[in-house]
C-alpha cells in the first residue's frame, strides 16, 4: 500500500485559475444538459402533458428503484448539429428491482420521437453496452419511426436495431418493450423483436401501416385501434404480453417483469460458465448471489479539488496521481516501474474495491520505454484479470530522427496491438489531450473501450489544431517552393487561423460527444462515482484477460 | 361443579389459608403486577397462558407456567373448569383473578372454595350481590346510600319502560346488569330510541356476559366518576383507602384517573360521607377484601352509588401511590387471614398521582382498536417512587410482543406521583412525548392532549370531556404547526437510507446520484385522510427538499440520515427522529410527537380478485351477527352482519342495493382485517 501524497495548492493562483476555467466549463456543460432535457421545447411539453402523459425522463424516473443513481450516457448526442440536442432519445444505466439495466426512452415531445441518424446511433449504443455487459434493456417506446426527411441516413443502417435486439435474447439478455405510444412501421419491431412486451391502453399504436396507408395499399378502412391497439394486442394478436391500465400501471408491470427475470448475480441470470473457464476474475470481491459490501477507503484528498488540477491550458501537462490521490480508492496506488518510462504512469489501486490497473499520461508524450511500459502492463492486467482504466492526456508518440530510429512505430505497434487484443473491460477517460496515436494507445473509441467519458476541459483531434494548421502551412510553402511559386503569406495566415478554428471547434468535448465518439461528459467530481458505476457494470458480464503467452519483458 | 377425579385438596395448610403457590387466572400487565407482590411474600407464582399470549413476558417472569389450549378469552381464560384444572396441576393453593375475565365470576370462587383453594377476592355472596347492579342498589337503597332510581326491563313490557323513562325524564341510560366496560350501555335522548336500544343493550349484554339483564336508571348529565377503594379484613374490619376520580372515559371506559380527585379540593367533605358510604356497603355484605365503590357526582356534589367493583381495579396504582401501600400485597395478606390493623398503620394521602392507559388503538378512526407487532416499546424514565417525581409503567409487553385481537388492546399504565397535581400532570405528559412506541398506532397522543388540555389542566373533569373535546382536536392541539410535514421529512430520508442499505446494485454510489437532473426523489405518506408528500434530491451539499413551500417550511438541514434514526434542522431548530420503517407503515418519533404514517405506493397495487359488491372486514375481529340470508334483496345501508372487535360492535352495511350472493363467514367466525365477508350482486 502506498498512499500518495498530497502536491495540490488549493490556493495558488494556478490552481484557482484552473478552477475558474473548469467552473465554466461545467456551467456550460449544465447550459448544455438543460438544452437536452428541455426535450422538444416547452410548447411540445406542454401538450404532452395535456394529454395526460408522462415525459419521458418521468418514465425512466419512475421505473428506477427509489434512490438509486442513474448514470444518462450520451447526453449531448447530436450536439453541433441540426438536430435537437440529446438527439430525442434518453438512455443509461439504472437500476431496476436490484438489477443493473440499460434503459431507453424515446422523447416523444421532439418531433414525436422519431429517430434521426444520431438517434440510431445512439440506439445502438445502448443494444452493445446491453450486450457487452449482459445487462437487461429496457426500451420505453414512443416513437414515430424514422425521421422521413433523413431517412437515406436511417433505413438501412437503422435495421441493426432489430437485429441487436433479437441477438441479445439469443445470448440470454433479457429484452423489454414498454409501449406509450406510437410505435409504428419500422418501430412496431423494436416491440415485436423484444421478449417482453407491455403496451399501454388506448395509448400504445402498435402497427406496420397506420389507417391512411391501408387505405392507400388496399383500399380498406380502418382505424388505429383495430390496427394496434394495446387491447388488440392483447386479445387478438397476442402481441402484447400485458396491457396496462395508463402509464403508471405500465411502468408497474416493467419492475414487475424485471424482478421475475431472476437475475440472482452478476454476470448473468444463467450460469456463466460457458464465458470461459476463468469465470469471474475476483471471485473473493464478488462472493456469490450478490455483489458484496465490500471495505474499502474514500480517497483521502477531496474529490472538489480536481476542479483545479487539470491545467486550464491545454499545452500545460499536469500530474495525473494528483487525480488518481481523489478517485481512489484511500488514495492508495502501487505504481508499476515508476522508474521507467515516467512520461506514463502505471499501477495499480481500486475503486468502491474493484481492484484496477491504471494507465495515465503524465507529460504527454508518449515514447518508445512508455510504450514498452504499457505493453507489459496491460498484458499484466490481463494476466490477473483486472480492468483498464485509461487517464488520456497525451499529445501523440514522439516524432523525431532518434525516436523514428530508435523504432518509435514499432513500440507505438505494441502497445496499440496490446490494447486491441486486451479481454479486460477497458475504461477510458479523455482528462486533457487525446490527439493523434496517442488516442489509439491510450484506448480511444476506436479500441472499443466498455465505456469512455471526457471531462470538460478535452480535446481529441488527430494533432492540436496549431500544429495542424502549422502543418498545411508548411505543406503549402514547400509546394510553392517545389513549383517556384510565390508564397501567399497573407492568404496562409487567413488560412491558417481558419483551418486553427475549425479543429478548434471540431476537437472540444463537446463536439465529440455530440457525435457519439464517447459515452458523455462528465463533471471531474463525479470521476470517482462514474468508474465505480461502471466498474460495478463490467463485471456482470465477469472480468476475464487474454491468455496464450507469457509475459513478454518488454 | 363436579371435579370428581380430583377430590377435595386436604390440606393444613388451608387453615390458616396460607398461600405457598398461587396462580393468576389472567394475563399481561396484571398477572406480572400480581407476581411481584406475591414474590414479596416469598409465594411461588403461577402463569396461565394462551396460544396468541405464549410469548408475552408474564409468562416468563413466572416460576410456572401453564398453557390454556385455545386463543378466543372463551377458550381460555374465561374456562372456570380449565382455570381450575391448571391450578389443581400446577399444585397452586390460591388463587389471584385480576381483573376483568374471572374476576367476578362467582363460580371461580365457588370452585376454589370446594377445592379448598384459597381465592383471593371476596366470599362468593358478595360476588353474587355487587355482581348485580339491580340487586347492589336495593341494598345500598337499605343502607341509606344514595342511587338512582332504576326500573329492570327485562321481564316488562315496552310500555312500562317508556312510562318510568318519562316519569325520571330523558336522557335516560340502559344499562345491562351484569358485566362493566360500558358493554350493554347505551344513552336514551328521546323516547323513539328506547325500545331500540333496550334490544341492543340486552344483546350486547348476553353476549357479552351471557346474562341479558339490562336496567334504566336516570343519566346524569356530565357528572364526575368518584370511586372508594375499600379494603375489609376476615375479621369484620372493613377501611376505606380514599378515592380515585376517573371521569375521562372514552365509551365508558376509564383512560386517565386519578388521586385524590381535584374534586374534592373544593368538597373535601366528600371523601368522608362517600368513603362512609363505601365502608358501609361493604359492611353490609361483609366484604372482604379489595373492592370499589363507585360513585357518579354531579356538579353540585351530590353522589350517587353507581355499582361496586369486587376485585382490584385496574386504576389501582394511584391509590398506591398517594398512600405509599402496596394494595395486591394487602389484599393477599388478607386472603390469608391478617388483621388490617397490621397490615396499614394510618392513612395518609399525599401527593397527587394519576395514571394514564395506553391503548394500542386509533382515537381518530372511531378509536378502532390496532393489533399487530409492537416493534418496539419504550416508555422511559421508570424509577422507584420518589418524592418530587416518579414514573410507574405497569405493562405486559416490551419489544417485540404481539398485540392480539383477542384481548383487550391496552399496552401499559403509565402511572405519575409528586407533590402536586400539576408536577404529576407535567412529568406523565413529558413522559408520555418521550415515549417510542412503533408498531401498532396507540391513543399516545390522545393523552398527551388531554394532559395538555386547559380544562384538565384546571380540574374540570367529567365523563363528558371526550365528548366534548373531540379526539381530533385533542390531538391536534398538543401538536405544533407542521409537525407532520417535519415528521415526513425525516421519514422520507430515513426511507432513504433504508432503500440504500438494502439495496444490491450500484451499493457506493451517492443516493440518488444524477449526472443529468431532471426530477427529484419523493415519497408519498398518507395520514388519516392527508396526502404528505416529499420530494427531495441528493447534491453535492447534501440532501435538498425541493417542495419546502408546500410543506409550509423555510428551510430544512439535513444533518444525518440513517435507516432508523434522522436529525433534521427545521427553520433554525434542530430535532431528532426515530425511525421505523415497515413495508406499508412507517412510525416516526420525535419531540414533535409520533406520527404512524402509511406509505402509498407508486403503483397501482396489483389488483387482488375481489368482484364488486364484496365486503371485506374492516378489522380483525369475530362474527357476532349475520342478518340476511343468501338470496336476500339488500337496499343500500342495510345492516347485513354485525363484527365484535375489542368490545366494540362494527356493523357491515350493504353498500348498494342488490342481492346477497355469497356470505363467507357465520356467527362466531374470527375474521382477519380486510378478509372477504359477503358479496353483493348489484342490482341492474
Amino acid at each position: 500500500m502506498t498512499v500518495l501524497g498530497n502536491k495540490v495548492n488549493p490556493h495558488s493562483p494556478t490552481y484557482l485559475e484552473n478552477q475558474q476555467a473548469m467552473l465554466a466549463l461545467i456551467e456550460d456543460l449544465e447550459s448544455e444538459l438543460e438544452l437536452s432535457r428541455a426535450g422538444g421545447g416547452e410548447k411540445y411539453v406542454q401538450r404532452h402533458r395535456e394529454r395526460g402523459k408522462l415525459l419521458a425522463r418521468e418514465r425512466i424516473e419512475l421505473l428506477l428503484d427509489p434512490d438509486s443513481p442513474f448514470l444518462e450516457l450520451c447526453p449531448l448526442a447530436a450536439w453541433g448539429t441540426s438536430f435537437n440536442v440529446g438527439a430525442s432519445l434518453i438512455f443509461g444505466l439504472g437500476v431496476v428491482e436490484d438489477t443493473i439495466c440499460v434503459i431507453s426512452a424515446n422523447d416523444p415531445t421532439v418531433k414525436g420521437g422519431a429517430s434521426n441518424p444520431y438517434t440510431m446511433k445512439k440506439a445502438h449504443r445502448a443494444a452493445d453496452i446491453a450486450r457487452e455487459n449482459r445487462l437487461p434493456l429496457i426500451n420505453l417506446v414512443e416513437s414515430g419511426g424514422a425521421d422521413l426527411p433523413n431517412q437515406a441516413e436511417i433505413f438501412i443502417p437503422g435495421g441493426r436495431m432489430f437485429r441487436d435486439l433479437t441477438q441479445l435474447s439469443a445470448e440470454g439478455i433479457p429484452t423489454i418493450s414498454l409501449v406509450f405510444g406510437n410505435s409504428t412501421a419500422g418501430g412496431a419491431y423494436v416491440p415485436g423483436m423484444s421478449d417482453y412486451i407491455v403496451m399501454v391502453k388506448e395509448r400504445a399504436k402498435v402497427f406496420l401501416g397506420g389507417p391512411p396507408l391501408v387505405k392507400m395499399a388496399t383500399g380498406e378502412e380502418s382505424d388505429d385501434e383495430e390496427l394496434g391497439g394495446a387491447e388488440m394486442h392483447a386479445r387478438v394478436s397476442g402481441l402484447c404480453d400485458f396491457m396496462a391500465e395508463n402509464e403508471l400501471d405500465c411502468i408497474g408491470i416493467g419492475r414487475q417483469i424485471v424482478k421475475r427475470l431472476n437475475v440472482t448475480r452478476p454476470g448473468g441470470w444463467r450460469t456463466i460458465t460457458d464465458k470461459g473457464a476463468r469465470g469471474y476474475g475476483n471471485l473473493a470481491v464478488l462472493g456469490h448471489g450478490s455483489l458484496q459490501r465490500r471495505s474499502f477507503g474514500e480517497p483521502k484528498y477531496s474529490q472538489h479539488e480536481l476542479l483545479g488540477i487539470p491545467s486550464s491550458d491545454a499545452k500545460i501537462p499536469y500530474d495525473p496521481r494528483d487525480v488518481l490521490a481523489r478517485i481512489l480508492d484511500s488514495s492508495d496506488f502501487d505504481e508499476f516501474k515508476p522508474l521507467y518510462g515516467t512520461s506514463l504512469v502505471t499501477g495499480w489501486g481500486s475503486i468502491y474495491g474493484f481492484p484496477i490497473g491504471i494507465l495515465a499520461n503524465h507529460r504527454g508524450v508518449l515514447f518508445s520505454q512508455e510504450a514498452q511500459k504499457a505493453t507489459q502492463f496491460i498484458q499484466l492486467a490481463n494476466q490477473s484479470d483486472t480492468p483498464l482504466v485509461f487517464l488520456q492526456n497525451t499529445t501523440g508518440y514522439m516524432v523525431g530522427k532518434d525516436y523514428e530510429q530508435g523504432g518509435i512505430i514499432k513500440d507505438g505497434a505494441k502497445m496499440i496491438n496490446a490494447v486491441s487484443n486486451s479481454r479486460v473491460p477497458h475504461l477510458t477517460i479523455n482528462i486533457g489531450a487525446s490527439y493523434g496515436a496517442g488516442n489509439y494507445g491510450m484506448c480511444g473509441k476506436a479500441f472499443n473501450p466498455r465505456f469512455l467519458f471526457a471531462w470538460p476541459n478535452a480535446r481529441s483531434s488527430v494533432m492540436g489544431s496549431a500544429q495542424l494548421a502549422g502543418v498545411l502551412s508548411i505543406v503549402a510553402r514547400q509546394a510553392a517552393e517545389a513549383q517556384g511559386r510565390e508564397f501567399d503569406e497573407a492568404a496562409d495566415q487567413e488560412m491558417r487561423s481558419f483551418v486553427e478554428a475549425q479543429i478548434e471547434s471540431e476537437s472540444i468535448a463537446k463536439f465529440i460527444s455530440g457525435r457519439l465518439y464517447d459515452d458523455g461528459i462528465i463533471d471531474p467530481r463525479d470521476t470517482r462515482t462514474v468508474l465505480g458505476m461502471c466498474l460495478e457494470v463490467v463485471y456482470q458480464n465477469g472480468v476475464a484477460g487474454t491468455r496464450g503467452y507469457g509475459i513478454y519483458r518488454m | 361443579m363436579v371435579w370428581p377425579e380430583l377430590g377435595v385438596m386436604a390440606s393444613t395448610e388451608c387453615k390458616t389459608n396460607s398461600i405457598r403457590r398461587l396462580l393468576v387466572a389472567n394475563r399481561a400487565e396484571i398477572a406480572e403486577r400480581v407476581f411481584t407482590s406475591a414474590r414479596s411474600l416469598g409465594i411461588e407464582t403461577v402463569a396461565l397462558y394462551s396460544d396468541p399470549d405464549a410469548n408475552l413476558r408474564y409468562v416468563r417472569s413466572a416460576d410456572q407456567s401453564i398453557h390454556l389450549a385455545g386463543s378466543t378469552p372463551a377458550e381460555t381464560y374465561l374456562d372456570v373448569n380449565k382455570v381450575l384444572e391448571a391450578a389443581v396441576r400446577s399444585g397452586c393453593d390460591g388463587i389471584h383473578p385480576g381483573y376483568g375475565f374471572l374476576s367476578e365470576n362467582p363460580k371461580l370462587a365457588q370452585g376454589c372454595l370446594d377445592l379448598g383453594i384459597t381465592f383471593v377476592g371476596p366470599s362468593v355472596e358478595s360476588i353474587e350481590i355487587m355482581g348485580s347492579k339491580l340487586a347492589s342498589k336495593a341494598l345500598a337503597l337499605r343502607h341509606g346510600v344514595p342511587t338512582l332510581d332504576s326500573l329492570d326491563v327485562t321481564e316488562i313490557t315496552s310500555n312500562q319502560a317508556g312510562e318510568f323513562a318519562k316519569t325520571i325524564g330523558y336522557p335516560v341510560l340502559v344499562k345491562a346488569s351484569a358485566g362493566g366496560g360500558g358493554r350493554g350501555m347505551r344513552i336514551v335522548e328521546s323516547p323513539e330510541q328506547l325500545d331500540q336500544s333496550i334490544e341492543s343493550a340486552k344483546r350486547e349484554a348476553l353476549n357479552a356476559f351471557g346474562d341479558a339483564t339490562v336496567f334504566i336508571e336516570k343519566y346524569v348529565q356530565s357528572p364526575r366518576h368518584i370511586e372508594i377503594q375499600v379494603v375489609a379484613d376476615q375479621h369484620g374490619r372493613a377501611i376505606h383507602l380514599c378515592e380515585r376520580e376517573c371521569s375521562i372515559q372514552r365509551r365508558h371506559q376509564k383512560i386517565v384517573e386519578e388521586s385524590p380527585s381535584p374534586f374534592f379540593d373544593k368538597h373535601p367533605e366528600l371523601r368522608l360521607l362517600m368513603g362512609q358510604a363505601a365502608v358501609d356497603l361493604a359492611q353490609a355484605v361483609s366484604y372482604v377484601g379489595l373492592g370499589t365503590v363507585e360513585f357518579v357526582v354531579d356538579a353540585q356534589g351530590n353522589f350517587y352509588f353507581l355499582e361496586m367493583n369486587t376485585r382490584l381495579q385496574v386504576e389501582h396504582p394511584v391509590t398506591e401511590a398517594v398512600l405509599g401501600i402496596d394494595l395486591v400485597r394487602i389484599q393477599i395478606e388478607v386472603a390469608q387471614n391478617r388483621h388490617l390493623g397490621d397490615l396499614i398503620g394510618d392513612i395518609d394521602q399525599s401527593g397527587h398521582a394519576i395514571e394514564v392507559r395506553l391503548y394500542a388503538e386509533n382515537p381518530q378512526l372511531d378509536w378502532r382498536p390496532e393489533s399487530g407487532t409492537l416493534e418496539k416499546f419504550l416508555v422511559p424514565g421508570q424509577t422507584e417512587f420518589q418524592i418530587g417525581g416518579a414514573i410507574r409503567v405497569d405493562s405486559g409487553f416490551e419489544d417485540n410482543s404481539v398485540v392480539s385481537t383477542y384481548y383487550d388492546s391496552m399496552l401499559a399504565k403509565v402511572i405519575a406521583y409528586s407533590d402536586t397535581r400539576q408536577n404529576a400532570r407535567k412529568i406523565l405528559r413529558k413522559t408520555l412525548i418521550d415515549s417510542a412506541i412503533f408498531g401498532v398506532h396507540t391513543n399516545r397522543d390522545l393523552l398527551i392532549g388531554i394532559l395538555s388540555n386547559s380544562d384538565f389542566v384546571d380540574g374540570n373533569t367529567d365523563t363528558g370531556f371526550l365528548v366534548r373535546n373531540q379526539p381530533n382536536d385533542l390531538i391536534e392541539a398538543s401538536l405544533e404547526e407542521k409537525w407532520l410535514e417535519i415528521s415526513a421529512v425525516a421519514g422520507a430520508l430515513v426511507l432513504q437510507a433504508r432503500e440504500r442499505e438494502n439495496t444490491r446494485a450500484f451499493v457506493n454510489t451517492p443516493s440518488g446520484w444524477r449526472n443529468s437532473r431532471s426530477t427529484t426523489q419523493f415519497v408519498d405518506f398518507s395520514h388519516n385522510e392527508e396526502v404528505v408528500r416529499v420530494e427531495y434530491f441528493n447534491s453535492s451539499d447534501g440532501f435538498r427538499i425541493a417542495n419546502l413551500s408546500q410543506l409550509g417550511l423555510e428551510s430544512v438541514r439535513v444533518i444525518s440520515s440513517t435507516s432508523s434514526q434522522a436529525i433534521l434542522e427545521v427553520d433554525g431548530r434542530t430535532h431528532r427522529f426515530q425511525v421505523l420503517a415497515l413495508d406499508t407503515q412507517v412510525f416516526i418519533h420525535s419531540t414533535l410527537g409520533l406520527v404512524c404514517f402509511g406509505r402509498l405506493p407508486r403503483f397501482p397495487a396489483g389488483q387482488d380478485e375481489i368482484s364488486p359488491g364484496s365486503l371485506v372486514s374492516p378489522m380483525p375481529g369475530v362474527v357476532v351477527r349475520i342478518e340476511v340470508l343468501e338470496g336476500d334483496r339488500v337496499e343500500g345501508g342495510t345492516v347485513m352482519m354485525a363484527l365484535e372487535a375489542m368490545k366494540m360492535e362494527h356493523k357491515i352495511e350493504a353498500p348498494i342495493t342488490g342481492t346477497v350472493k355469497e356470505i363467507l363467514v357465520s356467527v362466531g367466525s374470527q375474521v382477519e382485517a380486510s378478509q372477504l365477508l359477503v358479496v353483493v350482486e348489484e342490482e341492474q
